[in-house]
């Protein structure tokens, strides 16, 4: 018998994944990648659609810019809408798009997944993937897996690390 | 000519038969052919003589041998090939799961035989709901279709509200000018009575329902019926015994997905939702394209297991995603397309494993299928699915493959239990497993489908059930995540 690590729920043995909130069980790594590609290739078809009936008319992505506020350093969002934050450690099969190891995260209570941040054209936003210690947007708690929006200064907490969101104009 | 027939094919059986194949063969043609039983064929004693001569050397192990490499080497028609996620079951008391990938696929040689005429019954809603856009659409669609096809095709047209009409009777014989004419004068009105349109359907297509063709009907609804279910699904199972399969496409969020999910499983066929109107033409022309090009059809699995095994479900991952549920063990799968595999992901559950057990037989039997453009149409192939059980197995590593089909049939069903939940009452866990869905959609990159995840979630928490169109969003929508992107879709 196998119990899922995510909702607690006994799995027969040889599951792979949990059948009852669809969380991989085994510490096989393969699979990962393969969003992620897929992903960036569908934007890009995604792009050429648009380009092709409003050559250049389209509003440049907004930049965004992720401050840690502990060094200072700073980490561009580019290439993507989409980027999942969280850190890694052994025998992790997903790996998140920003990776926070580096800085002690684990320490400051930061998940494996989690949040994520979206850009679009008009704006960014951030949702909490039902992450064990929350996440806050000015000291504010939200709730999780709902976007709320996020503005160019607004400090983000991912349990106690805090980062910084950076949107020139 | 009864003289040019091989051994095994005078007694009706594969070149890869068992012995108990052979015997149980040879004692249902000794029936058929007794002089005695039969006095119709007492004047052919040639033919009784035959089956006597291929059984006595058949069911010789040493004879069958020389005489198969005396045989000229057959052809291979299929290719069957599996992988399991592990290569042992583990000898323990407790049940365990075991997961197998099965590809059935054309031989590469069969790109070049010419794709199979198809014999398609179009069998269009033309109720009121049907007015404006979705029929003028509908119609354009049906013109396209027309003029597409190849001069061997076969086309009927249906049209259908609570009354039904033949526009275009099942022929190779085309009068384009007529059938235009008849397309332009179709009007909406009335109700939806699909068992009508459907039975009119299969009517036209039963009339060259041969196994050279391909034979299908295709239903286009935006509504419900209400009454004749049972009338519908008795009509699929007759369909499907003749060999003709039926997909549906539901227009818009009114029609009845469990129903057309149904009802198309039956025959192995396909359920698409068309949830944007201006899509339908795009749909039904894809739909036709992939109907001309099939290798085989009426692909299907007859099985036993060992008493400790149950086959807890089986996907179809291509060519299009959809469950296949068992009936009295008979799994119909759909067709094989010239240039993409069928794949089939199986989940197995073992119970206890009997102590003196060295090994579990999973699934023995065969996959029969039709390929039209063969001259033996009818081909059998055997497979046998069995794994040692081991008291101590080594970690293996799970193939990519496995791993890839089985993390999106798991978001597929994470819906399917939600729908569960709240027909049990159960609100919070339906919720949360929403909730769970959307976050694996969001990590998989899919945030589009995950927010339609998450305003489900709200509306079931508020509601206590899902909303019409955010249920077909979402199950439909998890399927997909499982086919090939649509730029790979060939002849686009």
């Amino acid at each position: 018998m196998i119990i899922c690590r995510a909702c607690k729920k006994s799995q027969p043995e040889g599951a792979i994944f949990c059948s009852e909130c669809g969380t991989k069980l085994t510490d096989t790594t393969g699979l990962v990648t393969q969003s992620l590609s897929h992903f960036l290739e569908d934007v890009k078809t995604a792009d050429i659609g648009l380009d092709a009936v409003s050559a250049g008319e389209r509003p440049a992505k907004k930049r965004v810019i992720l401050q840690i506020i502990k060094t200072g350093e700073q980490i561009s969002l580019v290439g993507q809408d989409d980027f999942t934050i969280g850190r890694t450690s052994e025998g992790q099969s997903i790996i998140p798009d920003i990776d926070l190891s580096p800085f002690d995260s684990y320490q400051e209570g930061v998940s494996r997944i989690h949040a994520s941040i979206k850009i679009s054209d008009t704006e960014v936003s951030l949702i909490d993937l039902s992450s064990i210690n929350g996440t806050s947007i000015n000291d504010i708690k939200i709730a999780p897996n709902q976007y709320h929006h996020l503005h160019d200064g607004d400090i983000i907490s991912l349990g106690k690390f805090k980062i910084q969101i950076l949107i020139p104009a | 000519m009864g003289s040019e027939k091989n051994h095994y094919q005078i007694l009706d059986i594969s070149r890869d038969a068992t012995q108990e194949e052979i015997r149980s063969a040879y004692r249902r043609k000794v029936r058929e052919h007794h002089p005695d039983a039969q006095p119709s064929l007492a004047g052919d004693p040639g033919s009784f003589l035959a089956v006597q001569q291929a059984f006595e050397t058949l069911s010789n192990p040493e004879k069958r041998k020389l005489y198969d490499a005396s045989l000229p080497a057959e052809e291979e028609l299929i290719q069957v090939s599996t992988i399991f996620n592990r290569s042992s079951l583990i000898k323990i008391k407790e049940p365990q799961l075991l997961f197998i990938l099965m590809d059935i696929q054309a031989p590469p040689q069969a790109k070049k035989i010419a794709p199979s005429p198809i014999n398609v019954a179009l069998v269009l809603d033309q109720s009121t709901s049907m007015k404006g856009t979705r029929l003028d659409l509908v119609k354009s669609a049906a013109r396209r279709i027309v003029n597409q096809l190849r001069p061997q095709d076969i086309l009927s047209i249906v049209a259908f509200s609570d009354k039904t009409r033949v526009i275009q009777p099942a022929s190779t014989q085309r009068d384009f000018h007529k059938i235009e004419h008849n397309i332009q004068m179709l009007q909406a009105s009335g109700g939806t009575e699909i068992y009508k349109g459907l039975a009119a359907g299969f009517d036209e297509v039963k009339r060259y329902a041969h196994p050279k063709y391909v034979n299908h009907i295709l239903l286009l609804t935006d509504g419900r019926t209400y009454g004749d279910e049972d009338l519908c699904l008795n009509l699929a199972k007759k369909a499907a015994n003749l060999g003709i399969g039926i997909s549906g496409l539901g227009v818009g969020l009114e029609w009845n997905d469990q129903f057309i999910d149904r009802l198309v499983a039956i025959s192995g066929g396909e359920a698409i939702f068309v949830e944007s109107t201006r899509k339908i033409e795009e749909f039904l022309t894809q739909k036709f394209r992939r109907l001309a090009n099939i290798y085989a059809h009426n692909v299907q699995l007859t099985y036993t297991s060992d008493p400790e095994v149950t086959l807890n479900y089986a996907f179809r991952i291509l060519p299009d995603a959809a469950p296949v549920p068992p009936e009295n063990d008979v799994l119909r799968f759909g067709n094989v397309p010239v240039d993409r595999p069928l794949r089939i992901l199986f989940e197995f559950l073992v119970s206890s494993i009997p102590e003196k057990a060295n090994e579990v037989v999973l699934m023995k039997g065969r996959v029969n299928l039709i390929i039209p453009g063969m001259e033996q149409t009818q081909i059998s192939q055997r497979i046998e699915l069995v794994l040692p059980a081991i008291i101590n197995p080594t970690r293996e590593q799970v193939p990519e493959d496995i791993i890839t089909a089985l993390s999106q049939v798991t978001l597929y069903r994470l819906h399917e239990k939600a729908v569960v939940d709240i027909d049990n009452g159960d609100i919070d866990m339906a919720v949360e497993r929403l909730e769970n869905l959307a976050t694996h959609l969001l990590i998989q990159g899919q945030s589009e489908l995950a927010r339609s995840v998450l305003i489900e979630a709200k509306n079931v928490s508020k509601t206590h059930a899902l909303s019409l169109d955010g249920n077909k969003r979402i199950k439909y929508g998890t399927r997909s995540l499982m086919l090939p992107s649509q730029s790979e879709d060939p002849g686009k």
